[in-house]
């Protein structure tokens, strides 16, 4: 047997300027003689020979190091994590890092004209690549961009923040000119961590930051202090990968085992699937394991990714809506950390929650076995302990009896979605599912999908084929605070250029100042489909106001749920920005007009179709009132007059 | 003077027979009002299918769906709607429970409702949030998980009735196959609540 390979001699005390021996140099002189620190006499007397694999050659320990601005660090340490697209909203005082930036040559700088809709971007591009958003801005736009750093928060999405602006020194107290104490602080409620940079520690506290942004939790983290500056220095840059910096954990075998013994002992066991399926990709195993032993699966409302092939037999639906079975005893979550879902459906039903997230486990529900794990790596155990439990006869024997229950039922309930796809198909203004309808008609069969619209959502989602090796989907934001679909689906496109990509918006999110990002859909030639769902109305809240009926109900009096006067052009909004707008009043003009998009897609402009939708909810008697106040006519002075 | 006695005799005698001609078509009208009123059993066949859906389905989302029923008044063709609006945005409805849902709701809605309104919930998805146990004693409570639970399929006369040879535990085991959840606490307090009414 070879003895261990010698360990480069420790640098000296000497030598590296101190008087101390740092603790790695201790080691490895002492791991050098054969004597194995912290370990019993039993192993010190026979050292273990370790075989070398080749494919896990020994990194090399010390950091390039780079030297100039501290700007030029920054973006070097950027670089070295892989990130290249940087978005931006305009400020001043990044001249050093834009220096460094044309020195680079790879690194793409995406200018947005609002923060909010930035961050927006810089999140749906960090959900498609399953990589960092990055956005640098000045702090002056804080509260522009909280909304969308709220709703990256609730998707747990790794966002880095630089932040730049006055802070500490000085100013402080002062109410100066874009000047406030602590400007970190309306960031801590929804960062994972908020710190300042500093020039001596630049690539330090960037390395800390991507470590905090990937977790988990997972989550964006803001750096005040702007992107470096000028500053001289000598800094570190380290390799990282962004693929392996969410650490990951596995689950043990007792808590593998018992949560395979309640699925095979249970009559009626359910599944849920959560975002962590589809942030670790892990599709085919879920798949696989449900297919196992037949348990049916469903979703929670606006669930993030499309986690499991909704055409699937399997597939119920809504976790909420769910009637089958009628007793569940059994619900095993995978990744879902149950934020949009009230928790009456669990009420008496035993949990088992696995996530990677420990953040999330026995928090908002009640657990009977919760499960630290990789979804992914849950799944594949879960389904090794299936296998030793059970004989592939009786395997087969339980999977038969359950899909023959189950895709009975999902088979009835397809055609009920049918005959209300067919009841009212060719009304004008359309239906929700007669534009889903047609949209799967001609979209790419793995189109990318960005709704951001409200409890409607369903009639369209459920006429398109998501998941699995279908089209995909990344939203609603689970924040649910409006204006993010239309940027997140701009990112998603940069993220994933080659792919089709469909932004289904309500008129009234669309309102939420998301025109600005049609001015870097234009600048950037995004060749993407924005469908917007106008139906005229806020629908969610009015459906939620007046369901129960009452005094407004009876009258037709929705003080804030009106939106068609003024009628907005959106059409107008896109051509003003340079795109093509195509509306849409009768069910028989959508084909043609989806065609005509998809021409302009492919020659590479983006097209916003403005789609008269049919309200829902309880028909008032006045649905377009609104409490009215013209300050034209209530004015005693005219102006600008001869008389 | 004989003759005009005998004349008013005839005369009363014509009024009071115009009296009770007028009198039994009233009851006449009445009555077949009534039985007109009444479904016939394919009908009421037709409601109950659609109660059990309504309460495996829509009370799964909205608790108090009888009470939104009254409040709406919709026609018959008018719940389809609904019915279709909902199966679209993810209500586990069966085709043919489409039809009864509807009569069922549309039979509802046309029984007056209940005075004023409930103001919806702010946030959320139009749920409304289960109602608190009164923490003012075992009658409240029971009463409180009666109109949660109860309700939402019943009005308050038919949710207290049973035919006398059943026990309440009995028609709450009933229910609860139709839908209604009832943690096993609240089944004992409701069926304390209940029996406690008869007395």
């Amino acid at each position: 047997m070879r003895a261990p390979k010698i360990i480069k001699e420790a640098v000296s005390s000497q030598e590296s300027g101190t008087n101390t021996l740092s603790r790695r140099d201790f080691i490895a002189a002492t791991a050098a003689t054969g004597i194995a620190v912290g370990v019993g006499q039993s192993a010190m007397a026979s050292p273990q020979v370790l075989t070398p694999h080749i494919e896990y050659p020994l990194p090399k320990a010390e950091p390039e190091l780079f030297m100039g601005t501290a700007a030029g660090a920054m973006l070097a340490q950027l670089r070295a994590a892989g990130v290249r697209t940087l978005f931006h909203t305009n400020v001043s005082g990044n001249v050093p890092f834009y220096e460094a930036i044309e020195a680079a040559g790879d690194v793409q700088v995406i200018n947005v004209t609002h923060e909010g809709q930035g961050v927006a971007a810089a999140a749906g591009f960090a959900m498609a690549s399953k990589g960092l958003g990055f956005f640098f801005g000045g702090h002056i736009g804080t509260g522009n961009a909280m909304s969308n750093i709220y709703n990256a928060w609730k998707d747990r999405v790794p966002l880095l923040l630089c932040i730049g602006g006055a802070l500490g020194g000085p100013s402080q107290g002062a109410d100066g000119q874009e000047q406030w104490d602590n400007p970190n602080g309306p960031f801590q409620a929804f960062t994972t961590w908020t710190a300042t940079l500093v020039p001596e520690a630049v690539t330090v506290l960037l390395r800390r930051a991507m470590k905090f942004a990937f977790g988990p939790p997972s989550g964006p983290v803001v750096l005040g202090g702007g992107t470096g500056g000028q500053e001289q220095v000598q800094a570190p840059i380290y390799k990282i990968d962004i693929a392996t910096m969410r650490h990951k954990s596995r689950a043990d075998a007792e808590s593998i085992q018992k949560a395979a013994q309640w699925l095979v002992e249970a009559e009626n066991p359910l599944f849920v699937v959560g975002a962590e399926v589809g942030v670790e990709g892990a599709y085919d195993e879920i798949v696989a394991l449900a297919e196992k032993l037949s348990v049916p699966v469903t979703e929670t409302a606006h669930s993030l990714y499309a986690n499991f092939p909704n055409y699937h037999p399997l597939f119920l639906g809504e976790l909420e809506a769910v009637r089958f079975p009628r007793k569940e005893d059994l619900l095993i979550s995978f990744g879902e950390s149950f934020t949009t879902t009230q928790t009456d459906p669990l009420r008496n039903v035993p949990v088992v929650h696995i996530s990677h997230d420990p953040n999330t486990l026995g928090r908002p529900i009640a657990l009977d076995l919760a499960i630290l794990s990789e979804v992914r790596t849950a799944i594949r155990d879960l389904s090794d302990a299936l296998d030793g439990m059970l004989t592939k006869d009786r395997m087969a024997k339980i999977r038969a009896n359950r899909l023959a229950q189950v895709s009975a039922l999902t088979a009835q309930l397809k055609q009920s979605r049918e005959m209300a796809l067919r009841a009212r198909f060719d009304s004008s203004p359309l239906t929700w599912e007669r534009v889903g309808y047609e949209l799967e008609k001609v979209l790419d069969k793995d189109a990318v999908i960005v709704p951001e619209v409200g409890t409607q959502y369903y009639k369209v989602l459920r006429q398109l084929r998501l998941g699995g090796p279908n089209k995909q989907k990344i939203g609603r934001t689970v924040g649910q605070a409006l204006g993010w679909g239309v940027a997140a689906a701009f990112g998603v496109n940069l993220a994933l250029p080659e792919r089709q990509i469909v932004a289904l918006q309500g008129d009234g999110g669309f309102l939420f100042g998301q025109s600005e990002t049609l001015w870097s859909i234009a600048r950037y030639e995004a060749p993407m489909l924005v469908v917007i769902f106008n139906n005229h109305v806020y629908n969610e809240s009015r459906d939620r106001n007046m369901q129960n009926g009452g005094h407004f109900y009876e009258e037709g009096k929705d003080f804030d749920g009106y939106l068609g006067d003024p009628n907005v052009e959106y059409t107008k909004i896109a051509e003003a920005y340079g795109l093509k707008g195509e509306k849409v009043t009768t069910a028989g003009e959508l084909p043609a007009a989806l065609q005509r998009s998809l021409k302009s897609m492919r020659d590479g402009k983006a097209v916003v179709l403005d789609v008269d939708i049919a309200p829902d909810g309880p028909v008032l008697s006045q649905g377009t009132w609104y409490q009215r106040h013209s300050i034209a006519e209530i004015r005693k002075k005219k102006l600008n007059t001869t008389a | 003077m004989h003759g005009r006695r005998k004349m008013n005799k005839i005369l009363f005698i014509l009024v009071c027979n115009l009296v009770l001609w007028i009198a039994a078509a009233d009851l006449g009208s009445g009555l077949a009002a009534q039985v007109s009123a009444s479904p016939s059993n394919d009908q009421q066949a037709q409601i109950e299918k659609g109660r059990e859906a309504v309460g495996q389905t829509c009370a799964a989302c909205h608790a108090g769906i009888l009470r939104m029923a009254q409040a709406q008044k919709q026609t018959q063709e008018q719940w389809k709607d609904t019915i279709f609006s909902m199966i679209g945005r993810g209500a586990e409805i069966l085709p043919d429970e489409i039809e009864p849902m509807s009569v069922f709701l549309a039979a509802t809605s046309a029984r007056s409702g209940p005075a004023g309104a409930q103001s919806g919930q702010t946030g959320g998805r139009g749920r409304q949030a289960a109602g608190r146990p009164d923490q003012q004693g075992p009658d409240a409570e029971g009463r409180a998980i009666l109109q949660r639970t109860c309700q939402q399929c019943h009005d308050m006369a038919t949710a207290t009735t049973k035919v006398p040879s059943e026990d309440w535990s009995a028609v709450i085991t009933k229910m609860m196959g139709y839908g209604a959840k009832l943690t096993p606490a609240d089944q004992q307090k409701l069926i304390e609540y209940l029996n406690g009414l008869a007395k």
